[in-house]
């Protein structure tokens, strides 16, 4: 409170008086305590130094006294640090507000707080990102997905419809239209162990063009030991153990392990044995024999394996070098050859 | 988020984070990759992140490379801010700068990366738990300790000054 002179002999005279309440008497007292050039007043109040008045409402004030800051309620630390990190936080409570500036009066207390508020930190305006140009983007990332994405998806689609959807309705309706006895399903495989006696045609189509001609793998333990290339001979009555599909080539594994691989083949659904028998087909042309990368330079053995071959399955053999190798492991192919259904009685 | 806010977001923010990045790694080329990688992960997300919350989602993904980096430091037995050369902070008086930096680097991760969070961009104590993942009375707690330990560091104010 701030009184001017005459205020304060106003206040004075009604002291004296005994028209002051205690309350007014404690605020006469203390503003001549806090203004000292008015100490001479005293002389005429001497009952307020002598009667030593309490103030009254005393309890009031030091309703903000506190015991804890209760944001840092957890912590152990003193009450002064955590009332200036609290302040310095903005933590405090109303009343920890106010006992905070209570303690503001104590030098200690300041110089702590100041201790404090060095720790905090300024921004540091030289530190500046300087390759912003590389981070700005001027497309919407969705458009350029966007076209990526679409570009991605109508080539996938496109590759889908074109090596499934359109080839089966194509093959479907060649089937149709020629009555061929493909094996494309299992009824037909089936079925095919009765038709015998007929003679059809094998026929294998690529997406684009008929193919009648296939490349025959067969084992080099087949053809090199004269045993085994007997198997030639019997394959035709050798019962089928599995007919695999692989897009463009048909692996046809017989009973005694021997794997034989005709390609490009379209499709033939993987069958089990007793469906058929290699019997079904009969190797009908050969125009050459490929011998892969397995050269054979005993011209005697050479020959000795394509006349057998050749007696054995009628087929004319051709050698030729440098092939690439089978990545199936077979060394021998016996290449472009047609074949079709056996008739039952051959 | 279009890409006139993603653009915003460089502009306004790319300077915060760098700073973020600096201080808390020490180490300017590190922040660089982190800056990078944060804006290469906001564009990415892009359509995804509202432009209000990319700020958060920026700092946060540095932080997140941040522990990354240190994990990865740590399986090779030393830290990315040991190996570089102390940032000095600015806008302070030069020996208490170099002290408080100093400060910075020795307090522990969280510490710092809340105190830096807290000091620099001025996050409340709700966004710096979301963008580091714990709670807000971790928060406080934290700050309060890298408060404790910068000025038992600094010691002397007057001194320094």
């Amino acid at each position: 409170m701030r009184w001017t002179e005459e205020q304060l002999i106003v206040m004075i005279v009604d002291a004296t008086e005994g028209n002051l309440s205690p309350s007014q008497q404690v605020l006469l007292y203390e503003f001549i305590a806090e203004n000292p050039q008015f100490s001479h007043y005293l002389e005429d109040l001497p009952f307020l130094v002598q009667d030593n008045v309490d103030y009254p409402n005393k309890k009031a004030l030091f309703k903000n006294e506190i015991n804890d800051v209760s944001a840092y309620a957890s912590l152990n630390d003193s009450l002064d640090e955590k009332l200036i990190i609290g302040d310095m936080e903005g933590l405090l409570t109303d009343n920890e507000a106010t006992f905070f500036r209570l303690k503001m009066k104590s030098d200690d207390f300041i110089a702590m707080q100041n201790a404090y508020l060095a720790t905090r930190l300024q921004k540091d305006k030289s530190i500046v990102y300087k390759n912003k140009k590389q981070l700005l983007h001027t497309e919407p990332r969705f458009n350029s997905l966007r076209y990526l994405w679409l570009s991605m998806g109508a080539a996938a689609v496109g590759f889908l419809f074109y090596f499934s959807g359109l080839n089966v309705a194509y093959n479907k309706t060649k089937l149709a239209q020629n009555n061929d006895g493909i094996y494309t399903k299992k009824t037909q495989l089936k079925s095919s162990v009765k038709p015998y006696q007929e003679t059809k045609k094998f026929t294998v189509r690529t997406p684009k063009e008929k193919k009648e001609e296939y490349t025959v793998y067969i084992p080099k333990e087949i053809i090199e030991k004269p045993e085994n290339s007997v198997l030639i001979s019997r394959l035709e009555t050798v019962q089928l153990k599995n007919i695999i599909c692989i897009r463009e080539e048909v692996k046809i594994e017989t009973a005694q392990k021997h794997t034989i691989i005709t390609s490009p083949i379209y499709r033939i659904e993987s069958h089990s044995k007793e469906y058929a028998s290699l019997g079904d087909l009969v190797i009908k042309k050969l125009k050459k024999v490929v011998f892969g990368n397995e050269e054979i330079d005993n011209q005697e053995q050479l020959t000795m394996i394509t006349q057998k071959i050749n007696h054995q399955t009628g087929l004319d053999i051709a050698y030729l070098r440098n092939e690439k190798v089978d990545e199936s492991g077979f060394y021998f192919k016996l290449g472009a050859i047609s074949v079709e259904r056996k008739k039952a009685n051959l | 988020m279009t890409v006139e806010e993603y653009n915003s977001c460089v502009h306004e923010l790319a300077d915060s984070l760098y700073r973020f990045a600096v201080k808390t790694t020490g180490n300017k080329a590190v922040a660089d990759d982190f800056v990078q990688d944060a804006y290469e992960r906001l564009w990415k997300k892009v359509d995804n992140i509202e432009f209000i919350k990319a700020k958060s989602y920026l700092f946060k993904t540095v932080v997140n490379l941040q522990i990354d980096a240190v994990r990865r430091m740590k399986l090779r037995n030393t830290h990315v801010s040991s190996t570089s050369s102390p940032i000095v902070e600015q806008g302070a008086p030069f020996d208490l700068k170099i002290k408080l930096d100093e400060g910075i680097r020795q307090l522990s991760d969280v510490q710092k990366n809340c105190l830096l969070l807290r000091d620099y961009e001025g996050y409340s104590y709700q966004e710096i738990a979301e963008i580091l993942a714990i709670s807000e009375d971790q928060v406080k707690v934290n700050i309060f300790r890298a408060r404790k330990f910068l000025k038992s560091f600094i010691g002397n104010i007057e001194v320094l000054v």
